[in-house]
């Protein structure tokens, strides 16, 4: 089932598309691999054999039969935004660069949807479609960088999917070039069938590599309220979050970010803190002006309630749109106190946030590290970084320790090893500690009914089964 | 250890410059990423590059060598990284090891080193170029130029030659004031400036100084010229050539140090300012650390200063509306953060309308001389530029560096647009007379 | 159907064993609910020869209000349920009113989308967790119990609308959402272009409905208009509802008692013609914006064959469901090939037994990956063989 490729073989590929595509678009030099040997998390690399650049369909159907032939494994790339390593090639697999397959093919405003390649980021679909008041709803921290395809690979969610949904429910079909070079267009709802459009959906390129995307566009809300609340204590904030949901209300986003972050994002963009807060709860209701300010009191009273030290609503969209960016950065800002940090993506049931962000502190301590909590309250997924600095072996180790605990305690709680990262490298082991063993078995049956050459991604998602492929604390793939 | 989460202490910044943390923020930001579309043609992938070299797990290539040069150094990523991680510096210093690396590509190095010597020369063997050129001029050879220059816009030469023909009309405009000069204000005097004159703007822009002047004197500056002031160096450090840099800027430092008192450094040029701001940079010992910090934060852009200095007294309207676009030159908005104050001041200009471009602070390509040295993907980052201004009704493209202006300019004429390029102060020197 | 006796498991464990069983000796199974609901009528299984309710498979199994999240056993009837989420102020994400008698399982197993799949999703979106046991009795749980989760492959949502064919779910977790304090529905009568323009009208507004649908019934033809939320939302957006279907010419009554005519839209196939004792009830697929023209073509081809027609269009959907009197084998063949001629249909209730081509129209390009699937989940086509799409 998994490809045992040899350096011939990849070569052999390697040159077939070089004569094809073009030197330009094949390259296997050494500092180019280099480069393509990580996406968006820091913790883990694995170089590729080569990298492709495809223009066009056709071409990624050439590329992926020509790794048939040889059975060489491939996985596509988009934005390099992933946080899972969904996008490294372990096994000195091709990389597909997929990032030139930009276009916007056709926006249907009466159906409401838009077809696009997989190249196209995410906020790229919002700006084509906005002077139509239509926008596509989910919407990831990096969604002006990361790439639909990517979206859709791991099926990403975004502050807003508390109420909007994940990336699954804005998929209406599919475009899908599977392991053995068939192109198929897969259906969503206009079809009856099995809704493979949603099972590809999320499974981070194991099934194959998505050529488009046909997804669907929703009418920008008619407004939106926007509200900052602080908290003395985390236990109180994650208390709000349960009443506000409990009590009746769909609020678009509920986020929170504790005062680590918040340090950075003063640090980053200016973003002060009112002295005394350790959590900040970033509330935003959106829907028909009607009811609107009656929606986003409720819930601020919900916040003065549970002991909110300050809570302060966006005066415009200009302080609306700086509270954003700063919560989509939030990211990104820990540079600002740390030179690396690894993002958690566990999920737990709302009602036991406080215990689990109690936790959190006590594995972060018992470790000696420093953890950061940036995360969708709203639905209980968490992210709490861990900060570190790559040159300190030893302090690595101990992250990806308190990394594992920490997701088994999400599991202890009844939650996931994944809101919206994705399982890819980092979590693939975990997953034999999520789901039994039959569990995972009909999941491999799957996988090999629609990928039985194992080319697509390989060693991705699910645990075990990896004969040359160790991934130690140190990140570096090890070939046996 | 504390728990940060339960205790009031202060969250400790990191107090080494921050690493990349793989966010890819940089990359909708990066215009070489957006025409070349290879992660090693992105911040976040020049970065990788860096680190590699620097720490040896990467012995150079020709290709490590290729992605770093084809870096325009236009540090939109530095607007766009959360992390603050210093890009501009760590590509300097970066290049600065690479500087006399055998896998630079020859010509586009030589290509740079005669600009460089051109631009910098003495102002005799200027002045001699500047009537070679008129004679060429007068006998119609500049013409045959540009023709060729237009059919071959991605060659070095073709670059160079159709830059040098785009620069004409400015080039025949007053001629840059000698150092040593002083210009009085025309009321009570608020302050005392010096004017920085560089290189290339002084010996083809000097209408663009005589305007800076104008605007000046005319809101009560004193502006001197200060005598033995050159080159900024940036072209040279921008290419790793650090010690012709630094040479630059000792020299600059000496010469503003001898010209006396003065409330700020102005400069018209957003390559310029951003370097003369940022002279720390270059210098290792502390004492000259200290001279260049002291003059660092003197320098002021012109436009900033003339929109802290207020309206201009006696501002005339022109016959008809002119309607302008503003591109943001990448120094002025990404390093030196001046992104505001040009437009409040063209904005308050009688009859004049700013219109809004699309991606403005977006790199048109020129930056330096690239788009001599990589003219290919110059070209195709001047490109979107042209699209997105091509979209407007509009009369003028100001842009606050003279590099901006050339390039706008040659890639205008060669698609046939009508706009005329102007640097902002030209146009509010246009509403003194 | 050719089974005598009909079992009925207690547990997961027991459904497990059934099907190995079965599974061993190559024996089919056709799993049931509560048997309140054939369709989509699917083909007639080429072999049942297990029959297997989950009447006796009931219950909830988790509730916990604060994470408006529920699991329940697969023979738990909707409207116990539904009852059982009133008393905490809850519900699905939307109201399933046309459907209380049918058992969860056998609900999504057909996969029908409520009358607020606009607003609120299509059922498979409220499907947060699911154990099924698959063809060779293996007991899966695929995701789990948090509301937003993407660890592995979605399982649950494979099975919803997979009419049996892939195993037979054993216990749902779903998310759920607060119940709404107050519902309105506006009903206008008027001229069909008219009501259309107004539809179309509404569905652009930014202030979403619940949902908007068309309800044609011989001549007349009506535009229906619901809000859920609390008085502060529902009422203002009731009243520009009505100014906005007054500006179309169409006179709005705001109804005391919506529970009939919303009971209806949620499921037309049984409540349209209601009378008529021999019917065709077609779902009908495609862009939103088509699905007008085709029930219009649909409606003539029903009156050439003197044939009652009503149909009911839930608007910004996927679908339509269509309901003839029929008068016979042309009328039903006519009606399909109209049906589909544009785009897919597939037949919910028919007077006469149909194969699966018939009912479910021709496969479409990915058939042969909905093939993989059913090979790897159910090997040896124990469940159902030939009952779905393409004989799947």
């Amino acid at each position: 089932m998994e490809s045992m490729s040899t350096t011939h073989d990849r070569s052999a590929v390697l040159a077939a598309l070089t004569a094809r595509l073009g030197a330009e678009r094949v390259t296997s030099d050494v500092a180019d691999l280099l480069v393509y040997a990580s996406d968006g998390s820091t913790l883990h690399d694995a170089t590729p054999a080569g990298v492709v650049f495809p223009e066009s369909t056709a071409e990624v159907v050439d590329i992926v039969t020509t790794c048939a032939a040889h059975g060489v494994p491939f996985v596509a790339r988009g934005s390099g935004t992933g946080l899972s390593g969904g996008a490294m090639a372990l096994d000195g697999g091709i990389v597909v660069a997929l990032n030139r397959l930009r276009r916007i093919l056709d926006v249907d405003v009466p159906n409401r949807c838009a077809r696009v390649q997989p190249g196209v980021a995410n906020l790229a679909i919002s700006r084509a479609v906005e002077h139509h008041g239509l926008h596509y709803a989910p919407d990831p921290s990096s969604q002006a960088v990361c790439s639909i395809g990517g979206n859709v690979a791991h099926n990403s969610g975004g502050p807003h999917t508390l109420k909007n949904g994940v990336t699954v429910n804005h998929v209406l079909g599919l475009q899908i070039v599977l392991s053995d070079g068939t192109l198929v267009d897969v259906g969503g709802p206009e079809r009856p069938g099995y809704d493979l459009a949603a099972l590809i959906t999320g499974s981070e390129g194991t099934f194959g590599i998505v050529t488009e995307v046909t997804v669907k566009l929703s009418p920008l809300p008619e407004g939106v309220r926007t509200a900052i609340a602080a908290f003395a204590t985390i236990d109180d904030a994650s208390h709000a979050v349960t009443s506000v949901i409990a009590g009746g209300l769909m609020p678009a986003a509920l986020e929170m970010l504790d005062r680590v972050v918040v340090a950075a994002l003063e640090a980053a963009f200016g973003l002060t803190f009112p002295p005394g807060a350790a959590a900040l709860l970033l509330l935003e209701c959106d829907g028909p002006e009607d009811g609107l300010d009656d929606e986003i009191s409720r819930a601020v009273d919900i916040c003065r309630e549970h002991g909110a030290l300050e809570v302060r609503l966006a005066r415009d969209d200009n302080e609306r749109a700086a509270l954003w960016t700063a919560r989509k950065k939030a990211f990104g800002a820990l540079g600002r106190i740390a030179r690396n940090y690894c993002t958690q993506d566990g999920v737990i049931p709302r009602t036991k946030l406080p215990e689990m962000l109690r936790r959190v502190g006590e594995i972060a301590d018992r470790h000696r590290l420093r953890v950061a909590n940036v995360f969708h309250a709203g639905d209980g997924n968490l992210h709490p970084c861990i900060l570190f600095d790559d040159r300190d072996a030893d302090e690595r180790a101990r992250v990806v320790s308190a990394g594992r605990e920490i997701l088994d305690v999400c599991l202890e709680l009844g939650g996931s090893l994944s809101g919206e990262h994705g399982i890819g490298i980092e979590k693939r082991e975990a997953m034999a500690r999520m789901f039994a063993e039959d569990d995972l078995a009909v999941m491999r049956a799957l996988r090999e009914a629609l990928d039985p050459l194992g080319l697509c991604n390989p060693h991705k998602v699910l645990p075990g089964g990896s004969r040359c492929v160790e991934l130690g604390p140190g990140g570096k793939q090890v070939h046996a | 250890m504390t728990d940060p989460m339960t205790t009031d202490a202060p969250i400790p910044l990191l107090a080494t410059a921050p690493e990349c943390v793989h966010c890819g923020f940089c990359l909708p930001a990066c215009p070489t990423y957006d025409v070349l579309g290879t992660e090693m043609d992105s911040p976040r992938g020049r970065l990788a590059l860096m680190s590699a070299l620097e720490s040896g797990d990467l012995a150079p290539t020709r290709a490590a060598v290729g992605h770093l040069d084809a870096c325009l150094g236009c540090r939109a990523c530095e607007t766009a990284c959360p992390s603050g991680v210093p890009y501009g510096e760590r590509l300097e210093a970066t290049r600065a090891t690479l500087h006399d690396s055998p896998l630079r590509d020859r010509r586009a190095a030589q290509a740079s080193r005669w600009i460089r010597a051109a631009v910098t020369a003495p102002a005799w063997m200027q002045r001699l170029g500047a009537g070679g050129q008129r004679v060429l001029r007068a006998v119609g050879v500049d013409r045959l130029a540009e023709r060729w220059a237009a059919r071959h816009p991605d060659t070095h030469l073709g670059a160079a030659l159709s830059l040098w023909s785009a620069g004409s009309h400015w080039a025949a405009q007053r001629p840059s004031p000698a150092p040593g000069t002083t210009f009085a204000p025309s009321g009570p005097r608020r302050m005392r400036v010096a004017l920085h004159l560089g290189c290339m703007q002084r010996w083809m822009f000097g209408g663009v100084h005589r305007d800076t002047i104008d605007v000046l004197t005319a809101l009560g500056c004193e502006v001197v010229v200060p005598v033995g002031q050159g080159c900024c160096g940036a072209l040279a450090a921008h290419e790793g050539a650090a010690d012709e840099a630094r040479g630059w800027m000792r020299h600059n430092l000496d010469a503003y140090e001898r010209a006396g008192p003065f409330d700020a450094l102005v400069v018209n040029a957003a390559g310029c300012g951003s370097s003369l701001a940022d002279a720390a940079r270059l210098f290792d010992d502390d004492a000259t650390r200290e001279r260049a910090v002291a003059l660092g934060s003197r320098v002021r852009d012109v436009l900033d200063l003339v929109a802290e200095l207020g309206p201009l007294p006696h501002a005339r309207w022109t016959h008809r509306t002119q309607r302008v676009a503003y591109h943001d030159a990448c120094h002025l908005a990404h390093a030196q953060g001046v992104r505001a104050a040009p437009r409040r001041v063209l904005e308050g200009l009688p009859g004049l309308e700013l219109v809004a471009l699309a991606e403005a602070d977006r790199c048109c390509g020129s930056a330096g001389i690239y788009n001599v040295t990589q003219p290919a993907t110059a070209l195709a980052v001047l490109e979107g530029k042209l699209e997105r201004l091509a979209a407007l009704d509009i009369d003028v493209v100001a842009a606050g560096n003279p590099g901006c202006l050339l390039q706008l300019e040659a890639g205008a004429r060669r698609a046939g647009h009508t706009w005329r390029l102007a640097h902002p102060i030209e146009l509010v020197a246009g509403r003194l007379r | 159907m050719t089974a005598g006796t009909t079992l009925r498991p207690a547990d997961v464990d027991e459904l497990a064993a059934i099907v190995r069983d079965a599974d061993a000796a190559r024996r089919t199974v056709h799993v049931v609910g509560n048997e309140t609901h054939s369709g989509p009528a699917g083909a007639p299984p080429a072999r049942a020869d297990v029959v297997v309710s989950t009447s006796a498979l009931t219950g909830v199994i988790a509730h916990e209000p604060g994470d408006l999240t529920i699991t329940v056993r697969a023979g738990t009837r909707l409207r116990d349920l539904e009852a059982h989420l009133a008393r905490h102020a809850q519900w699905l994400p939307a109201p399933t009113l046309g459907h209380g008698e049918a058992s969860v399982g056998g609900w999504l197993a057909i996969g029908t989308d409520s009358l607020a799949t606009r607003s609120a999703g299509r059922a498979r979106d409220w499907v947060i967790g699911a154990t099924a046991v698959h063809g060779d009795g293996r007991v899966a749980r695929g995701r789990g119990r948090v509301v937003k989760n993407v660890a592995g492959y979605d399982l649950p949502r494979l099975m919803v609308g997979s009419l049996g064919t892939l195993g037979a779910l054993a216990d749902v977790t779903f998310r759920l959402a607060p119940r709404a304090e107050t519902s309105t529905t506006l009903q206008a009568h008027g001229e069909r272009d008219d009501v259309h323009a107004a539809a179309r009208a509404l569905l652009a507004m930014p202030w979403a409905p619940t949902f908007v649908d068309v309800l044609a019934q011989g001549t007349v033809t009506s535009c229906v208009v619901g809000f859920d939320g609390w008085p502060a939302r529902t009422e203002p957006l009731t009243r520009r509802a009505a100014d906005l279907l007054a500006t179309h010419d169409l006179n709005a009554t705001l109804l005391d008692d919506a529970s009939e005519l919303r009971a209806c839209l949620d499921a037309p196939d049984r409540r349209l013609l209601g009378a008529a004792p021999a019917r065709l009830a077609l779902q009908v697929l495609g862009p939103p914006a088509t699905l007008v023209a085709r029930l219009v073509d649909l409606e003539h081809v029903a009156r050439e064959h003197g044939a009652d027609i009503a149909w009911a269009l839930r608007g910004g959907t996927s679908n339509a469901t269509a309901v003839i009197a029929s008068t016979g084998r042309a009328c039903l063949d006519a009606a399909l090939s109209e049906a589909r001629r544009a785009g897919a249909a597939t037949v919910i209730a028919s007077p006469e037994r149909l194969s699966a081509d018939a009912v479910w129209g021709r496969p479409s390009a990915d058939f042969a990956l909905m093939q993989r699937v059913k090979a790897a989940l159910d090997p040896r086509g124990t469940f159902l063989p030939g009952r779905f799409v393409g004989g799947l």
